[in-house]
């Protein structure tokens, strides 16, 4: 048990980092489908700078920067041309899928597996503050969300935008605020993921974009409860991560069961009427 | 002028947005997929050539493409089925992918069990069933995110996707577990005997009469959309399912409807697949597929006698990319990028007027002007 819960607290930390960003989104009302996306983009960019500098914490800095600027624009792009989000959404993960292999391609001469270790460069980096990291972000969220007037707006923005227009604040601005905010903790994600793995793997995130989604319904959209429904998932996935490794699980199927369960909280969780 | 006239001419403005918004979206898919032709390694003005001529170079590429246009058409039928219910079916992958192993599987084992004289029944019956399995895998598939949507009100782009991704590796671990052919070497299903295969029309392509098969399914979709009670129906429950709730139409039972349709277009891409192209199913034989029919059903805003030179216009672009590619010393996904580009163009719904927004003689359009634009 002793060196269960911590190995469980270490795969959830990408995750949690993940929900919480779709809970920032959700609040502005936006569904972050592109979480999956921005979450691989994000890892490739990371282990590409820290490949290129030899430092962990500019490549960290450097996918946070680069995904907050892709995500900006695609939210500003959904808002003028007051386009489906769900859709510009889905497009980043094609785009990320689509511009991952092609980078890697060009620059490594691969589209499989990039490893630090091939670039010559070892961080060291074991992931296991980021687990605090991300439970201090829900907390510093929660905080944010339901004690200033930054969360009262954001969240208004999602329910009732137009309260916000009658006060003479955008709502937009806030959507395009909850991408941003959104994008930074995909990078978190992305980049503890590459970061721990030493590599970047294309389809890095496997579904934990939306696996977060469920988290979000599963925490009943509560960034505490979220933290719950996040060692939920991950205890889903220690116990199936054994299976594989005992042969009573084929690989594959371990790929599409983050789907499985996402789509089971979905059903399972009650709607408001 | 009069209401008549204003009337029309709103709807050919309208019109004409839509037509604007949809060239803008493969022109960027293009401009994205030469782009990328060009930075991509040397000699970029040779593959450059290659991919505006080499699909036309001969009867293999022109044939394959044509071929792939047909594929392409069936479940981008399927797509804009859906959206014209006033559904988005974000499953397609599945959708193909399943009931082409399916297909594979039935006609595969089943006609080895024909030909070692083990059942005797007859390969029309076969194919016959194999058809008819498909079909309902494909219905399943789109009758779950349908029926979710309807009485839980799930919402079926969540769902749709979900389940197709959720599937895919199942399918994966099929072909390549229990389901696949020890005697060879691929990740695959034993290949269909020739019996059940389509014969090709100009060879050495796979060109076939599927592709002719897939324009009158799309003509005659069209024609229900327009001209049939029915086909009314699901238009007014797709674009405006309060009236359509108040005019009295079973809008739970046409949004069911509407996916498990659209899951048996996608079904019939996978089930010619099998017996048209391939003659086996392989490991992610499809991936893509339900992307890109999404994407013409987008493009086409939903018009299914539009999604016909969508269809023809998208797998050149496919085909195209795919041979100014192939000499690279690497290859990458290009079709994601295209795709993604694509999706990111079509779903503005006020694309030109982002564009006008910038000129000074700025307009704003109308309520009634807003309303009647087919939207996202």
């Amino acid at each position: 048990m002793n060196s269960i819960l911590p190995e469980i607290f270490t795969m959830a930390s990408p995750l949690l980092f993940a929900t919480l960003g779709a809970l920032c989104s959700e609040y502005a009302g936006v569904l972050a489908v592109f979480m999956d996306g921005a979450i691989t983009f994000s890892g490739f960019v990371c282990i590409a700078i820290t490949g290129l500098t030899g430092n962990a914490p500019t490549g960290f800095v450097a996918a946070a920067g680069i995904t907050i600027l892709l995500l900006f624009l695609i939210a500003q792009f959904t808002e003028r041309t007051r386009a489906n989000p769900f859709i510009t959404g889905l497009s980043v993960n094609l785009f990320a899928a689509g511009i991952t292999s092609w980078l890697s391609a060009s620059i490594y001469k691969t589209r499989g597996v990039i490893t630090l270790a091939s670039l010559g460069v070892s961080t060291g980096f074991t992931g296991k503050l980021a687990f605090p990291a991300a439970v201090l972000t829900a907390l510093i969220l929660a905080v944010v969300l339901h004690f200033t007037g930054f969360g009262l707006n954001l969240r208004i923005s999602g329910s009732s935008g137009e309260v916000l227009t009658a006060r003479g604040i955008s709502p937009a601005r806030y959507r395009t605020i909850s991408w941003c905010i959104a994008a930074f903790l995909a990078a978190c994600a992305g980049s503890v993921l590459a970061l721990r793995l030493g590599a970047f793997v294309p389809n890095l995130s496997a579904g934990r974009g939306w696996t977060a989604l469920a988290a979000v319904y599963l925490g009943y959209r509560n960034p505490l409860l979220c933290v719950l429904a996040v060692f939920v998932f991950s205890a889903a996935e220690y116990i199936t991560n054994i299976m594989q490794g005992t042969g009573h699980l084929p690989g594959t199927l371990i790929l599409g069961l983050p789907y499985a369960l996402a789509l089971l909280v979905f059903i399972l969780i009650p709607r408001k009427k | 002028m009069t209401a008549t006239d204003t009337k029309l001419l709103r709807r050919k403005n309208i019109f004409h947005r839509q037509l604007a918004s949809s060239c803008a979206a493969f022109g960027a898919g293009l401009l994205v997929i030469t782009v990328l032709i060009m930075v991509s390694g040397d000699n970029a003005s040779e593959r450059l050539g290659l991919f505006f001529s080499k699909p036309f170079s001969s009867w293999w590429y022109l044939g394959n493409m044509l071929n792939t246009a047909g594929l392409l058409l069936f479940a981008g039928i399927g797509s804009a089925f859906a959206l014209k219910s006033g559904s988005f079916n974000l499953g397609g992958e599945a959708q193909i992918y399943a009931p082409a192993l399916v297909t594979a599987v039935i006609l595969g084992y089943g006609g080895a069990a024909t030909q070692g004289q083990t059942v005797s029944a007859h390969p029309g019956f076969i194919l016959l069933m194999a058809f008819l399995c498909a079909i309902f895998t494909g219905a399943l598939l789109g009758f779950i995110p349908g029926i979710l949507r309807a009485r839980f009100r799930i919402s079926e782009l969540l769902s749709s996707f979900l389940l197709s991704a959720a599937l895919i590796p199942v399918i994966d671990y099929l072909i390549g577990g229990p389901l696949r052919y020890r005697s060879g070497n691929l990740l695959a299903t034993p290949t269909i005997a020739r019996v059940f295969r389509i014969t090709p029309i100009v060879r050495p392509s796979y060109f076939n009469i599927s592709f002719f098969i897939a324009i009158l399914l799309a003509i005659l979709i069209g024609l229900f959309f327009k001209r049939t009670g029915p086909g009314y129906r699901i238009r007014i429950t797709g674009t405006a399912p309060e009236f359509a709730l108040f005019s009295g139409f079973p809008v739970q039972r046409i949004t069911t409807a509407g996916m498990t349709i659209s899951g048996m277009f996608h079904a019939l891409t996978g089930f010619f697949a099998i017996t048209g192209t391939w003659y086996m199913c392989h490991s992610g034989f499809s991936s893509g597929m339900g992307w890109s029919a999404l994407a013409i059903a987008l493009i086409a805003r939903q018009n299914l006698f539009a999604v016909i030179p969508v269809s023809l216009l998208y797998a050149w672009l496919e085909t195209a990319s795919d041979v100014a590619t192939a000499g690279v010393s690497f290859s990458f996904d290009s079709t994601s990028i295209m795709q993604a580009v694509i999706f990111l163009v079509i779903s503005a719904q006020t694309f030109g007027e982002f564009l006008q927004r910038r000129k000074p003689t700025n307009r704003k359009p109308s309520t009634t002007e807003a309303k009647e634009e087919v939207y996202l």
